[in-house]
């Protein structure tokens, strides 16, 4: 099987898991109790007579598959309904906030991979040295320090006391939002860190007592052609998959992040509109995320086709 | 070609931590000379092999010196590029050995490259070493490992190792993970190229025979120390350190039945707890009170013939007892058909095909007998044991116990409990078999729990256990991880034998057991089969335990059963051209062949 199909074949199957997700999170709105209508207005708004336009508009007289199918083609048109809290589209109360929460988790993500994945070699490398000892340490304290107690230290030393970055707040512009987003791009990658930090010393730890790389040093091998070739190319497989794990759960991670530093991105729109009970937009930011996870699998499982000949090969010939 | 010899090894000792591994080992080898390496598990042979390369793993360190036609070995890491190195490895696991993700001709490419080929060439070239190592298929280049049988991977292997033309060649038990009959063509292409290239040659392996066959010279190592050094030719006739005489007597003959399978008895000590002695003192049958407290030099005996033993003067050269053929006893075997397999047959599914593992087999087990089952790897011999075992529900015939009848194919969990009164395994790892939580005792009590006669004395049954297996009553305090190999095999057949069971099915029980340990547990095997009666159904790759404990054979080639008989008329006589091929691959034991 060739990459394309190996690639449609995977594709298909996410738009499948999609639907079967979207029909769940659409009965969010029927599971939930009480009457729809007065859901989706909102308690305060509910008037006899807004009630039966939402009723009409709706169509929540209908059978749950037909309200299902209205949804659905509507969400396909990215029309999620109004947020009950501002009456806005909930897309554009979604895409106003989107570029923080994506510019965040990107910028967290690559710190996490520059500081951990170098540390996790050389901590692998090096076992039993004190930059091992140092790693396990670092691993050890970020893991058992909760994520907004690292916010508030991290406020407190670079906002407060040395006044560098800003402690709370989007920013503007390129630079200016960067700038914005490193002490909480900082406590996020604080989080992950441990996690792919732990992943690729084992992986290297496993790969560099191999039988293959003893036979390729008394080849007489170069030491960059051993690290690149043989070490890194066959320790990425294991720490991809907790890379990609980590990047399609920066999501939950920011729900804290946001809060913390003040920042209008989803996570913190997520608590707001799960707190007041907006339905669409919930609804809405759960199929993002649904969609979010399944599109980054899908990008590692094409990057392991890429670099796993057995998976090649298997793919081939079934 | 320099004057002096191409390898010498100085007084090199290895050490882990402050652990002596190996205690001053010297000796030399000239070009296009071979050498074996042969000793047992803990021996020092692989450190030593390692330490030549000067790839010793991280924390074993070395001193002494190896030079190579008179200069030390460099550290592969200080090496400029088309500096090639002139010492080869070649390992023993062909499946571990190679980059999984890279292809075959990719790995003699790269070879090639760090030996300074120009590009343009190595397309070429590659072909060409593929060639060498009889490799002719041109797409074998482009698969990956996993795509490639052991044999093939063990020769791309080779062909890499070769790729920069290396002056000595060290290879580790190249051979120990391949079926009878693959062993046997890789070692003729060893010896080929071996030859053809004028090539220095350190073999390593624990088979003496193997190294007969193949080598100029031998070297037996025994807990990091050498105790013999001669020809092949006058070693395999006139051996003379007692541990090496003992080595030779333990390999079970593929010629001829031994009535008396002499092994060592105790096992393979460590070699910093031996160092103020001769290491084989406490396993020695010749041993005086100096040898507990003096340290045995090697010296010359005989021209190239060195000895580490202080009685060496005094021990007259004997004729092994190999030599001398038994009769077989026969009279433990009874009428009664214990089990019957009739046409049994097992498929799998596999990439969307149906691949038979087993096409039709049919035998019966009578009670007290021993039959063999014999093939490679793939033939179906551990698919029937475990259907009988009923670890694998067979996809159609039926298997027959006497007392039982006919077990169904779904097993329910009360034929499974009266199946294994009938039936109980020793399998070939006896590291991963017991528990390491459980004690000696409480493994042999939970396997007497299961028992059909009651049980009245727990630790009385416990002890006598203990005692037909040839351990002391005190092994029952103890864990796996305090016994060695040998002991823990005892064990696990203990614990087989607790629930009385009429057959004794045995999955390589002595494969992963070192020679000398061997003999001992396959003379423990037979006499639980003569003495109770227990019928044995032995799974094996090795024609001389056969031999030794079989009365019949079967011969599985590709889930069927070629040839069948008894056992001394199959392997004198074998007609099928399978088992034919597998009698001529095994390494004699024929001590008067070579003159």
């Amino acid at each position: 099987m060739t990459f394309a199909a190996y690639a449609l074949r995977r594709v298909v199957a996410i738009v499948a898991t999609i639907a079967l997700l979207s029909l769940l999170v659409f009965a969010l709105l029927a599971l939930t109790p009480g009457d729809p209508a007065i859901t989706l207005l909102g308690p305060q708004n509910a008037t006899p007579e807004a009630v039966a336009a939402i009723r009409e508009r709706y169509g929540l007289g209908d059978p749950f598959l037909v309200q299902y199918g209205n949804w659905a083609v509507a969400a396909l048109q990215g029309d999620f309904g109004d947020s009950i809290r501002s009456s806005e589209p909930v897309m554009s109360v979604i895409t106003s906030r989107l570029w923080t929460t994506v510019w965040l988790a990107l910028y967290a993500f690559i710190i996490t991979v520059v500081v951990a994945i170098p540390l996790g070699i050389l901590a692998a490398v090096r076992r039993g040295s004190w930059i091992d000892r140092l790693a396990s340490s670092i691993t050890l304290i970020a893991l058992c320090t909760p994520a907004f107690a690292i916010g508030f230290l991290l406020i407190y030393v670079f906002s407060v006391q040395l006044d560098w970055f800003p402690g709370f707040g989007n920013g503007d512009g390129f630079f200016d939002t960067i700038w914005h987003l490193t002490l909480p791009a900082l406590a996020l990658a604080t989080l992950q860190i441990p996690i792919l930090l732990r992943q690729t010393r084992a992986a290297v730890m496993d790969v560099v007592d191999r039988d293959y790389i003893v036979f390729a040093r008394s080849r007489g091998l170069s030491r960059s052609r051993i690290w690149l070739r043989y070490v890194l190319r066959n320790g990425s497989l294991p720490v991809l998959t907790s890379a990609g794990l980590i990047l399609a759960f920066s999501l939950a991670g920011a729900v804290l992040i946001e809060n913390v530093f003040a920042l209008q991105g989803l996570g913190s729109l997520l608590v707001s509109s799960v707190g007041t009970l907006d339905l669409p937009v919930v609804q809405a930011l759960a199929l993002l995320t649904a969609i979010l996870v399944l599109v980054t699998n899908l990008v590692i499982d094409l990057l392991y086709y890429a670099l796993d000949p057995r998976l090649r090969r298997a793919g081939a010939a079934a | 070609m320099s004057a002096g010899p191409l390898l010498t090894v100085d007084d090199l000792s290895i050490s882990y931590g402050s652990r002596l591994l190996v205690n001053g080992v010297s000796f030399a080898l000239d070009g296009g000379e071979s050498l074996a390496l042969v000793g047992e598990s803990g021996s020092g042979k692989s450190l030593t092999a390692r330490a030549i390369a000067d790839l010793l793993p991280a924390g074993v360190s070395a001193t002494g010196r190896v030079l190579i036609e008179g200069a030390p070995v460099r550290r592969p890491r200080r090496r400029g590029r088309g500096d090639s190195p002139r010492v080869g490895l070649l390992m023993q696991d062909p499946f571990t050995m190679l980059n999984p993700t890279m292809t075959a001709g990719g790995h003699i490419a790269e070879t090639l490259r760090a030996a300074g080929r120009p590009r343009a060439e190595i397309p070429a070239e590659v072909s060409r070493r593929l060639a060498e190592v009889g490799i002719t298929d041109a797409s074998v280049a482009r698969r990956y490992p996993f795509e490639l049988s052991g044999g093939m991977s063990q020769r791309v292997a080779l062909a890499a190792a070769l790729a920069n033309d290396p002056a000595l060649l060290l290879a580790d038990e190249p051979t120990t993970a391949l079926d009878a009959t693959t062993q046997h063509e890789v070692l003729e292409l060893l010896r080929q190229v071996q030859r053809d290239r004028g090539m220095g040659l350190v073999f390593i392996t624990h088979d003496l025979r193997v190294a007969f066959d193949l080598c100029h010279r031998v070297v037996v190592m025994y807990a990091g120390s050498i105790m013999e050094e001669a020809p092949a030719r006058i070693m395999r006739r006139d051996p003379l350190h007692p541990y090496t005489r003992g080595l030779l007597e333990s390999i079970p003959s593929t010629d001829h039945y031994q009535g008396n399978l002499r092994g060592i008895p105790g096992s393979v000590p460590a070699t910093h707890t031996v160092l103020d002695r001769c290491p084989f003192a406490d396993r020695c049958d010749e041993r005086v009170d100096a040898c507990t407290h003096v340290v045995p030099p090697l010296v010359e005996v005989a021209a190239h013939h060195r000895a580490a033993c202080i009685r060496i003067g005094e021990l007259v050269s004997t004729t092994t007892a190999t030599s001398v053929g038994s009769a077989r006893v026969t009279d433990h075997v009874g009428d009664e058909v214990v089990v019957r397999v009739s046409d049994l047959r097992k498929s799998y599914r596999v990439h969307g095909g149906v691949h038979p593992a087993l096409d039709g087999v049919t035998f019966d087990l009578r009670q007290g007998e021993a039959l063999g089952i014999v093939g490679e790897s793939g033939s179906g011999k551990t698919t029937i044991a475990r259907c009988l075992l009923g670890l694998t529900s067979p996809t159609d015939g039926s298997i027959e116990f006497a007392g039982f009848g006919v077990v169904p194919a779904q097993r329910t969990a009360q034929d499974r409990r009266a199946v294994a009164q009938i039936v109980q395994c020793v399998f070939q790892d006896p590291y991963s078999t017991l528990n390491p939580m459980h004690s000696v005792g409480t493994a042999l009590g939970e396997a007497l729990s299961q028992r059909s006669r009651p049980v009245t004395d727990r630790d009385h049954e416990i002890a006598s256990l203990l005692d037909r297996v040839g351990l002391p009553a005190s092994m029952a305090t103890r864990r796996p991880a305090s016994l060695s190999g040998g002991q823990r095999q005892r064990v696990a057949i203990a614990r087989a034998l607790a629930v009385e069971p009429r057959v004794l099915l045995c999955d390589e029980p002595v494969a992963a057991l070192d020679v000398s340990v061997q003999a001992q547990i396959l003379e423990l095997l037979r006499e639980v089969n003569r003495s109770q009666g227990t019928s044995l159904l032995f799974i094996t790759h090795d024609l001389g335990v056969v031999r030794q404990i079989t009365e019949r054979v079967l011969v599985l080639y590709r889930g069927e059963v070629v040839e069948q008989g008894a056992t001394d008329v199959v392997l004198d006589a074998p007609t099928h051209d399978y088992t034919q091929r597998l009698v001529a691959a095994m390494p004699s034991t024929h001590v008067a062949q070579e003159a």
